[in-house]
């Protein structure tokens, strides 16, 4: 008996192993990990729209168009030909037959069509399928409008596109304030323009009699605050986009003000003042109420607000030489962020708040730049003869600036460079233009 | 026709007596045969061994006892006898501790195939290579049949590394002495014995690989033997228990829990750089903060669950750029098997592939 025994005990261990090996062998799914993948624009199929009616053909043909231009400017979409479709979209429906997307690769597919009413106005209506997943990507929308404002409609496809796509908002409805310059390098005129982002629909908000500068948006996009030199002296004013109409702000007497900017409430204002030879920033605040911010016998200026209004990065030589610093919005003791070689100046705080763009001079060269708001991860951009005064997309994704070519003959320019460094184009702008400000997204 | 009658009523009563008689005699002594088996078993290898000593140790592979246990040893058994069993025997005599031992063993599972088969013993040493086997000859073991033995043997040649292991143990002893004869009976009458001596001489009887010659063979036969006289039906139940968890480890694997050895580095490698050429990281936007994990079934031809994707976990952004993350890692995996026609995968490890888990971690290629 002992014996069968001894079997039985090793029967039993025996029978133990098998369960537990497999657990030893592996638990749970087939696991790997991908920390590196593939940097290129998406394809993307964007036909043309469906015409629903023979009136609404060219607008179809032209609202597709700006779609397209909007997604793929962006350097992340890329548009499929038509020529390889293997069949064409003649029905605005609510499917579509995804293997012929996939033949063809498109990873997303928007469809579209548009019509005319009895009154003139357009419809736009769309909608976006992410082709591999064999199914749409948020619901069909449509946005209705007047001719005059087709490529708003056409702005708000891409951004509806974009955003669902990208997981970020758009900043396609958007606008841009800009310094419009003509005549000799030597004696320029400036004066405001405005514009769509993409440079259409541009239009002079101020007459050429005066030098301006330094334009900025309100949050709100319905004023912009820039300086003047019209009467010798460098002058804040503000400017009501509705009506076209402006007013100077109230500083002190025998001021010089300059680099304005709202406060993420749009109430408050902070600027710089030359007092007695001295320059500082100040907060102006609804009522007239001013309150100086800084105190310091060096040069403080082009203050930026953190988009929660907690803090104001602004630019200073108090070092010996321009640097940025943050100090809290109600002022007090401010902390440098920057500390590479050269100088740095026109610093704007990121509407997503984790970046500060800044123009950077080093070696000779200029550069616009980006670093995390506590001064690390410091990342040029660009770099050329001139580059200088940032400013952010609505979406905190692309920087605008102003890039001035070299020499006698030289002319600034308005370009624009995605916040990875890359696609890196010139805005298409008729004329010089400089300083240019991002208008937040449209309504 | 009294006489008559009476001669043949006592005939019939006397021919039932024998019937009852005989039906007693042949119940009872059915046990007794078993063991009578064993005995004619040692003889023979008794034979066997005088003759063939040198060559045949090779034929050893009886194995089919109860090798199972101690297959690990048996392996190194093996080897050395394909070499040249029969050179290597010789040998071992001369080391008497350890040949003695070895030949003994080994001797013995071959006993058995021995004596029906003395010509066996050469096919031994080719047997005994396939020690690959060892499965099947576990599964003899349990057949205490001696004739089947003879049978098995032959097949199972290969078992013997593993029949061998065992048998060494305790062959060693007392089949060390040549003489044997009767020792060889004596085996077979501590079938107990053998089998616990199985257990630790496999581990040992590897190395004496010298002793391998000894092809003395018949030893092997007594632990078969052993195992049938001693407990047959434990041995049965070993062996079935056995049997039990190969099938328990192959339906485990059809239930979830994978069988058989999980992807090769390169398998796995492969299958990621596969899905990492589809996977379009946009750098610049918030979702390239997010690590986000994938999971989803697949099919057996290497294609996607189209409706079994779900993220498991995520981290390091807002909902709406963890939600892009997602869609990303979705389209990498959908659109990478469609390139493919299914993502190539040894469909002989579906078990360890039929679930998949993949993480999307971007942070190598954040912006710094």
């Amino acid at each position: 008996m002992g014996l069968p025994r001894v079997f039985r005990v090793i029967a039993l261990a025996l029978a133990a192993t098998p369960i537990a090996l497999p657990a030893m062998a592996q638990d749970g799914p087939l696991r790997i990990e991908i920390t590196e993948g593939v940097v290129e624009p998406l394809p993307i199929a964007i036909p043309t729209f469906v015409a629903e009616g023979p009136e609404a053909a060219e607008w179809a043909e032209r609202i597709t168009q700006v779609v397209a231009d909007d997604l793929v400017g962006t350097g992340l979409f890329r548009r499929i030909s038509s020529d390889a479709f293997i069949a064409p979209v003649t029905e605005f429906t609510p499917t579509v037959d995804y293997v012929n997307w996939k033949a063809i690769n498109a990873q997303a597919l928007v469809t579209g069509a548009v019509s005319v009413a009895s009154d003139g106005s357009l419809t736009v209506k769309f909608r976006l399928f992410d082709v591999f997943s064999d199914a749409p990507l948020g619901e069909g929308l449509q946005f209705q409008g007047g001719q005059d404002g087709w490529r708003r409609l056409a702005h708000k496809v891409s951004d509806a596109v974009y955003s669902r796509i990208t997981g970020e908002s758009g900043y396609f409805d958007s606008r841009v304030v800009f310094v419009s310059e003509s005549g000799p390098k030597n004696d320029r005129s400036k004066r405001l323009a405005v514009m769509d982002y993409d440079g259409a629909n541009m239009q002079f908000l101020t007459n050429a009699d005066g030098l301006t500068l330094a334009p900025r948006f309100s949050p709100e996009g319905d004023r912009i605050l820039y300086t003047s030199y019209e009467t010798g002296f460098p002058q804040i004013y503000q400017l009501d986009v509705g009506s076209v109409t402006r007013i100077p702000l109230p500083v002190p007497d025998g001021s010089m003000t300059f680099s304005p900017r709202y406060a993420p409430d749009g109430q408050s204002i902070v600027f710089s003042a030359a007092i007695n030879g001295n320059s500082d920033i100040y907060r102006l605040q609804p009522g007239g109420a001013l309150t100086q911010l800084t105190n310091a016998a060096s040069i403080e200026t082009a203050p930026s607000y953190s988009p929660d209004g907690s803090q104001i990065v602004f630019e200073s030589d108090r070092s010996g030489t321009p640097q940025l610093y943050v100090m809290p919005a109600s002022g007090g003791e401010a902390r440098r962020i920057s500390f590479g070689p050269g100088r740095y100046g026109t610093p704007v705080w990121s509407p997503r708040g984790d970046l500060i763009a800044f123009t950077k001079q080093n070696e000779g060269r200029f550069h616009i730049g980006v670093m995390r708001t506590d001064g690390s991860e410091e990342r040029l951009l660009t770099a050329s003869f001139l580059d200088e005064g940032p400013t952010w997309a609505p979406n905190g994704r692309v920087i605008m600036f102003t890039r001035e070519s070299a020499g006698a003959d030289g002319q600034p320019a308005l370009y624009s460079v995605d916040v990875s460094g890359r696609n890196l184009k010139r805005v298409d702008v008729d004329g010089m233009a400089s300083d240019p400000a991002w208008s937040p997204l449209l309504r | 026709m009294d006489t008559a009658f009476i001669i043949s009523a006592s005939a019939h009563a006397a021919l039932i007596a024998l019937l009852m008689l005989g039906g007693l005699f042949e119940r009872e002594p059915l046990p007794a045969p078993s063991v009578a088996d064993v005995t004619v078993l040692s003889e023979e290898e008794f034979a066997a061994l005088t003759r063939p000593e040198i060559g045949d140790p090779a034929p050893e592979p009886e194995v089919e006892p109860e090798p199972e246990p101690e297959p690990a040893a048996e392996p190194e058994p093996e080897p050395e006898p394909e070499p040249t069993p029969e050179p290597t025997p010789e040998p071992e005599p001369a080391p008497e501790p350890e040949p003695e031992s070895e030949p003994t063993p080994e001797p013995m599972p071959e006993p058995e195939p021995a004596p029906s088969e003395a010509p066996d013993l050469p096919i031994a040493p080719s047997d005994s290579p396939r020690a690959a086997p060892r499965v099947s000859s576990v599964p003899e073991a349990p057949a205490p049949p001696e004739a089947e033995t003879a049978e098995t043997r032959t097949d199972a040649v290969d078992p013997d590394p593993t029949a061998e292991a065992p048998d060494p143990v305790e062959p060693e002893a007392p089949a060390a002495p040549p003489e044997t004869a009767t020792e060889i009976v004596t085996e077979d009458a501590d079938p107990g014995t053998t089998v616990a001596g199985a257990a630790p001489s496999t581990s040992a009887r590897p190395r004496t690989r010298p002793a391998r010659p000894t092809p003395p063979v018949e030893t092997p036969q007594t632990p078969a033997r052993t195992a049938e006289a001693a407990s047959d039906n434990v041995q049965s139940a070993v062996n079935d228990t056995l049997s039990g968890l190969q099938d328990m480890a192959e339906t485990g694997a059809a239930l979830g829990a994978p069988a058989g050895p999980p992807l090769s580095f390169g398998e796995k490698e492969a299958f990621r750089l596969a899905v990492r050429r589809c996977w379009q990281v946009d750098t610049g936007s918030e979702s390239a903060n997010v690590t986000v994990s994938i999971r989803f079934e697949m099919t057996p031809d290497g294609r996607v669950v189209g409706d079994s994707l779900r993220q498991t976990a995520a981290s390091g952004g807002s909902d709406a750029a963890i939600r892009s993350a997602f869609e990303r890692g979705r389209r990498a995996i959908l659109r990478c098997q469609n390139e493919n026609g299914g993502y190539q995968l040894p469909q002989d490890k579906y078990a360890h592939w039929r679930e998949v888990e993949v993480t999307f971690n971007p942070t190598d290629m954040r912006m710094r």
